[in-house]
């Protein structure tokens, strides 16, 4: 996730064909996958950024990454449990009335 | 003394949209003797905890993190005897929600609180189970961690990712 490059109108090759999948997949984008990211991609960008409320300036930035990241991982996604440190004291249990006859 | 009352909740919401909600003033739990007065019981011998982090999906960077406690008073005494829980509560450490649309509610859940000692030296095991829920954009998910703490200070612990209903 951290590799993604930040892509605009003008920018080709593989990360835009894999974005425009992505595009394609939720629904925002219904042009050719030629890895060209052209006006209709764009179109398809600002879509996407002001159906999710991310910021509607056509560019893939973090926020449109992270974004198509979950879309991508949406299936698999769980909750992990890391269990961290404890404290656990432990007492002998007395009969109820011991005080009384001590 | 072997019947226990709960002068505490039996749900409560720890965290609502993201934010920690538990008021430590009222969102509890006790084991107690039924119809004692509380200046019957001595003092606990002690506070346990248990502490644990959820993590949100994510490959690389977890979405969010929700570093958790539980913990519980153990140990205090009915007329010499028994060990009884007064208060055991969950509470947020630290939390972080990260960028997707997330809502991450967390409930406290108490189940039917029983005796794990004897009669004449009771000892209450109470379950609880504290859930994580969350949605995002695009799906939803969770998990309960299921507690029983015992009076004398033990506890069992283990998570239910099967758990989550949407």
């Amino acid at each position: 996730m951290a590799d993604e490059p930040e892509l605009t109108q003008g920018a080709e090759g593989d990360w835009v064909e894999y974005l425009q999948q992505w595009l394609n997949s939720l629904g925002f984008y219904h042009g050719s996958i030629d890895g060209h990211f052209g006006s209709v991609t764009q179109e398809a960008v600002a879509g996407a950024q002001q159906h999710y409320s991310i910021g509607e300036n056509g560019t893939v930035g973090p926020e449109t990454w992270q974004m198509i990241n979950l879309a991508r991982t949406a299936n698999e996604a769980r909750v992990e449990v890391a269990w961290n440190d404890s404290a656990v004291g432990e007492v002998d249990v007395p009969e109820i009335g011991t005080e009384e006859q001590a | 003394m072997s019947d226990f009352e709960n002068l505490g909740k039996f749900a409560w919401e720890v965290v609502t949209s993201n934010r920690p909600k538990v008021n430590v003033s009222s969102d509890y739990v006790n084991a107690i003797p039924k119809g004692i007065e509380w200046s019957d019981l001595s003092a606990p011998a002690g506070t346990n905890y248990c502490n644990w982090d959820w993590k949100g999906p994510g490959l690389v960077y977890k979405d969010f993190n929700f570093s958790m406690q539980l913990s519980w008073t153990y140990g205090a005494r009915y007329r010499g005897g028994g060990a009884y829980i007064t208060n055991a509560t969950v509470t947020v450490l630290e939390h972080r929600v990260g960028v997707g649309g997330y809502d991450v509610n967390i409930m406290c859940k108490i189940g039917n609180i029983d005796n794990v000692g004897t009669e004449r030296a009771p000892v209450p095991r109470i379950p609880i189970d504290v859930s994580i829920s969350w949605t995002n954009w695009f799906s939803g998910g969770g998990g309960t961690n299921r507690f029983e703490i015992w009076g004398s200070g033990p506890y069992g612990a283990h998570y239910d990712d099967d758990s989550y209903e949407p």
